[in-house]
């Protein structure tokens, strides 16, 4: 640990320090500065300044190697995301358009005793049976509605006795 | 990232959830097994998005009872249901809801075993 207090001296440490906070080092030059803060026990401002300096350009060295790991997922999660877009787009794409074919693909099949009508008679047939099913809703509707009526008047009748 | 991840694929599964067909015991009556039935005329109808399925029966208390049989497995997702006995027969009514819309199924019984069943809706429901 000692063997650098005895190579450098307090000056020429300082010296490099301000070489470094000036950016005159190579990059080697300043690892080497750096493990010679390390060993050394020497203290003034500048050499403290220049060890704050490699402590906060460590961590943002850290910073940027998390940085780097951070968009690789991202970049991951993008295409992820794009792709899932994409597939999203292309289902509802397909299934609109398979909906739109569907929908003006109108036909009528009618079976009466066993055997299929032709389109004339098929759409009469259809036609009645739809009145047929409108009357059925309306006299459900209807019915309800009456005893929804007798429902009402039992209530009031048993709220009137209270 | 994580969180427009889940938004995304919430939206697609809710997409194919939402548009999952009805699947419903009534629309098995529909497969051909009554088509050469000479006490039955069968209705099949779709028009300007609408869907129409009719089956009329004369005569016929076994297939009135197949049809019943078929409407009561389907009562428990129904929304809507009624029963009633009127001066021309028996009715029964179910409201299915499915992709948003209303899929509605009768059954009108007359007293000698004959019938009217369908079921109608729009055809986005059926999808």
């Amino acid at each position: 640990m000692k063997h650098y207090d005895n190579q450098f001296t307090i000056e020429e440490i300082e010296r490099l320090c301000q070489l470094y906070l000036d950016c005159q080092l190579s990059v080697l030059e300043e690892t080497e500065l750096e493990y010679v803060l390390t060993q050394c026990d020497f203290k003034s401002p500048i050499i403290n300044e220049t060890k704050e300096l490699m402590s906060i350009s460590h961590s943002v060295k850290f910073a940027e190697t998390r940085k780097t790991r951070g968009s690789f997922w991202t970049w991951w999660m993008s295409t992820a995301a794009c792709v899932a877009i994409a597939l999203g787009t292309f289902t509802l794409f397909h299934h609109f358009n398979n909906s739109n074919k569907n929908s003006n693909n109108d036909y009528c099949i009618v079976y009466v005793s066993g055997k299929r009508v032709n389109d004339e008679e098929a759409h009469k047939i259809a036609e009645a049976d739809v009145a047929k099913m409108q009357q059925f809703m309306q006299t459900v509707n209807e019915q309800k509605a009456q005893e929804e009526a007798k429902v009402e008047q039992f209530m009031n009748h048993i709220n009137q006795s209270k | 990232m994580k969180r427009l991840i889940i938004i995304l694929l919430s939206i697609f599964t809710a997409i194919a959830v939402f548009a999952k067909p009805p699947k419903l015991n009534v629309e098995n009556l529909f497969d051909g097994r009554f088509n050469n039935n000479k006490s039955v005329t069968i209705s099949i109808y779709k028009n300007n998005g609408n869907y129409y399925r009719g089956i009329t029966v004369k005569n016929n208390p076994d297939i009135i009872n197949k049809i019943a049989s078929a409407i009561e497995k389907d009562v428990p997702r129904a929304s809507g249901y009624s029963d009633y006995q009127g001066s021309d027969g028996q009715y029964t009514s179910l409201q299915i809801i499915n992709n948003g819309e209303t899929i509605y199924i009768g059954l009108q019984r007359d007293r000698h075993g004959g019938g009217f069943f369908f079921i109608q809706g729009k055809e986005k429901a059926f999808k």
